[in-house]
């Protein structure tokens, strides 16, 4: 190593020292930017619709007077929101139009379906969320599993409203084998929806 | 090159992947996400539809543990008619039939001495003693048999006892008889002459031993056939072809110059040492008794079957099975079908099918309102032998239109399933003898009109054999 080297060396190395001496002296000073953070909320671009079937007659029922009970579908006051309340009952139950997801908005969105919480049932038993890209028949765009957790891959896309495949149908197939004893039990699940193709971060919100 | 270049290098490589690191994350992490909570609430309920057993005979129902899936199993129905009856038969149990005729005034008399029950016997002496049944029967255009039980206690030349076919008119007749030195004999009597036509050589007959003889007649020869009544074997057997044959129209017995006995006359189609039954599916199992005695049983191959029940003498074995039976048992072993009957040697019977529509499952409506179904195929039918194959879901009032197997529908037309009633699966089948099918299909009902709303589906399986 020559001694141009080891100079250059040396003189770096007091350089920083002095920069962080520097530093130290000054930390005590504090700048202000300002940064204005704008909210200006919109209606929610994607709604929850009631499907055909919604609150129609479901399975069995009882009472005196008799009341059937009925396929609950129950919608947020902004359609942001959705509980499903359903009776199966043994074999193969298929619940068609029980609600829709309608887009609002002038540009399609990419739909996640995200089930956070599975349901429970018996050994055998299977239970799919369904989800058709019309109202009537359609191609199917989601199918979810009740009884596991995960997501859909967000390829799914909601067309621009007035375009064919802005409204999706829901419908669910739940088999229940015979000679089991389900109990009443509930899958939490979120749509998530953005205007890019993109995996949700994962938690969002914070619970 | 000096190591600080190579730093420097290193540096400025760095930065630029930063950078380009940078730019890349920006639209990452520059989208929106919103997030919808929905939640699905399953409150499983009984099943608001039930299936149940309609406990109709040959139809046999496996239902599922909660009554919501079940397997039929459908035994086709048949049954056993005579295709080909016999053309006269006589037991001569209560002696000589009073419809019968004897012109030597009361020759021929009952005996206890016979093949089973009573037979008839005449002592004869110079001259044919004829007895003939009083009704044309047969003619000398058609082909037949006639067939009897003979026993003589002399066999000597010149002697017989044998059948006989006989014109009432012209009282001219044909003679099968045995005698005449031990010999198997064709006589034909005219104007009150008997010609010896036709005999065999001597045959070692016996004396009071019975022996099964056979009058076959095809336009214009009469075949005669002996058989032993221990083991059946054929002894000997003769013919005469006659250019003018007698014009006979009745059978009878005839004895000379011995005394002879004959019982279990038996005129008929086919060979009167057999019974036939006709249209057993192959592997299918064929039982003919006479009271609880089994006289033979066998395996159908698809082709006629027949029973030779004229030997031995044992009281049960005869051409006229007094207190006969048939049963006709799948290859499963089921019943299938039989009757209880006189069974007369030379008679076909044939196991005819049944057509078949009646209700194969109940289906009943344990809710308080009313639900919508139809059927429809869920996979392929299998089947054969059919020309009507039809499944109807039925209320108590009305059918659902058919899914016709054959015409290769797949579903039926939606029919109400009232509340609280029962409504049922209907099955209508035509079909041949050995016909089968496998078929599955969906009971489905639904809460609303159109199988909208929810559907339920149970699987149902039917096979018919």
């Amino acid at each position: 190593m020559g001694n141009k080297v080891k100079r250059e060396i040396v003189a770096s190395i007091a350089a920083i020292v002095a920069v962080l001496m520097m530093s130290y002296a000054f930390a005590s000073v504090f700048v202000y930017y300002p940064v204005n953070v704008n909210l200006s909320p919109v209606s929610p671009p994607i709604r929850f619709l009631d499907g055909s079937n919604a609150n129609q007659n479901d399975l069995g029922g009882g009472g005196s007077p008799y009341a059937s009970n009925t396929i609950g579908v129950t919608i947020g006051s902004d359609g942001a929101s959705l509980t499903l309340t359903l009776h199966p009952t043994k074999q193969h139950n298929y619940y068609r139009n029980v609600s829709l997801i309608q887009n609002t908005d002038g540009k399609a969105y990419y739909i996640t379906i995200r089930v956070n919480t599975a349901a429970s049932l018996p050994s055998g038993s299977v239970a799919r969320l369904l989800i058709y890209d019309r109202p009537s028949g359609g191609a199917k765009v989601a199918d979810v599993s009740l009884l596991a957790t995960g997501d859909t891959s967000a390829t799914a896309t909601i067309s621009a409203s007035g375009t064919p495949g802005s409204v999706w149908r829901i419908d669910l197939y739940i088999f229940i084998p015979e000679g089991s004893t389900p109990s009443a039990t509930s899958a939490n699940i979120q749509l998530i929806y953005s205007p890019s193709n993109e995996a949700p971060p994962n938690p969002v919100p914070p619970s | 090159m000096k190591w600080y270049k190579v730093k420097k290098l290193f540096f400025i490589s760095s930065l630029l992947l930063l950078i380009l690191s940078s730019i890349l994350l920006i639209p990452v992490f520059s989208s929106v996400f919103t997030y919808y909570p929905l939640v699905v609430s399953l409150q499983p309920v009984p099943p608001p539809i039930v299936l149940q057993d309609p406990s109709v005979p040959g139809v046999s129902v496996s239902l599922g543990s909660e009554w919501a899936s079940a397997s039929i199993t459908v035994l086709l129905p048949y049954s056993l008619v005579i295709s080909q009856d016999a053309i006269y038969y006589t037991t001569f149990d209560s002696g000589l039939p009073t419809n019968w005729v004897d012109p030597a005034l009361a020759c021929w008399t009952g005996s206890a001495t016979a093949w089973v029950g009573g037979s008839i016997t005449c002592s004869a002496g110079l001259a044919y003693q004829v007895a003939y049944y009083n009704t044309p029967i047969v003619s000398n255009t058609l082909t037949f048999y006639v067939g009897a039980y003979v026993m003589s206690n002399d066999l000597r030349a010149g002697r017989y006892v044998g059948i006989t076919l006989y014109d009432r008119v012209t009282g001219n007749y044909y003679i099968a008889a045995i005698g005449n030195s031990n010999r198997l004999n064709i006589l034909e009597c005219i104007a009150g002459l008997c010609f010896l036509r036709a005999s065999t050589g001597n045959l070692g007959l016996s004396t009071n031993t019975w022996y099964f003889l056979v009058a076959y007649w095809t336009p214009n020869t009469l075949y005669a056939y002996l058989y032993r009544t221990d083991t059946g074997a054929l002894i000997g057997s003769t013919s005469y072809r006659d250019g003018s044959p007698i014009g006979f129209n009745t059978v009878g017995v005839v004895a000379y110059r011995a005394r002879g006995w004959v019982d279990e006359l038996v005129v008929a189609y086919n060979d009167p040492r057999n019974v036939y039954v006709d249209n057993v599916p192959s592997g299918w199992v064929v039982r003919l008794y006479n009271g609880t005695v089994l006289l033979g049983s066998a395996t159908s191959s698809g082709t006629r079957i027949s029973f030779t029940v004229f030997y031995p003498q044992d009281g049960q074995h005869s051409t006229i099975l007094r207190s006969g039976r048939i049963e006709v048992y799948d290859s499963y072993g089921s019943l299938r079908a039989s009757r209880s009957d006189v069974i007369v040697t030379g008679r076909v019977y044939i196991l005819q099918p049944q057509g078949f529509d009646n209700r194969v499952l109940n289906v009943v409506n344990v809710d308080s309102k009313p639900y919508y179904g139809l059927l429809s195929l869920r996979s392929p039918p299998s089947y054969s032998g059919f020309s009507t194959l039809q499944l109807y879901l039925c209320n108590p009032s009305t059918c659902s239109t058919a899914l016709d197997i054959i015409a290769g529908s797949s579903s039926t037309s939606e029919i109400a399933l009232p509340a609280s009633q029962i409504s049922y699966i209907r099955l209508v089948a035509v079909f041949s003898s050995g016909a089968s099918a496998s078929i599955q299909i969906w009971l489905s009902f639904s809460t609303r009109p159109g199988q909208d709303g929810v559907v339920v589906s149970y699987p149902v399986d039917i096979v018919l054999r």
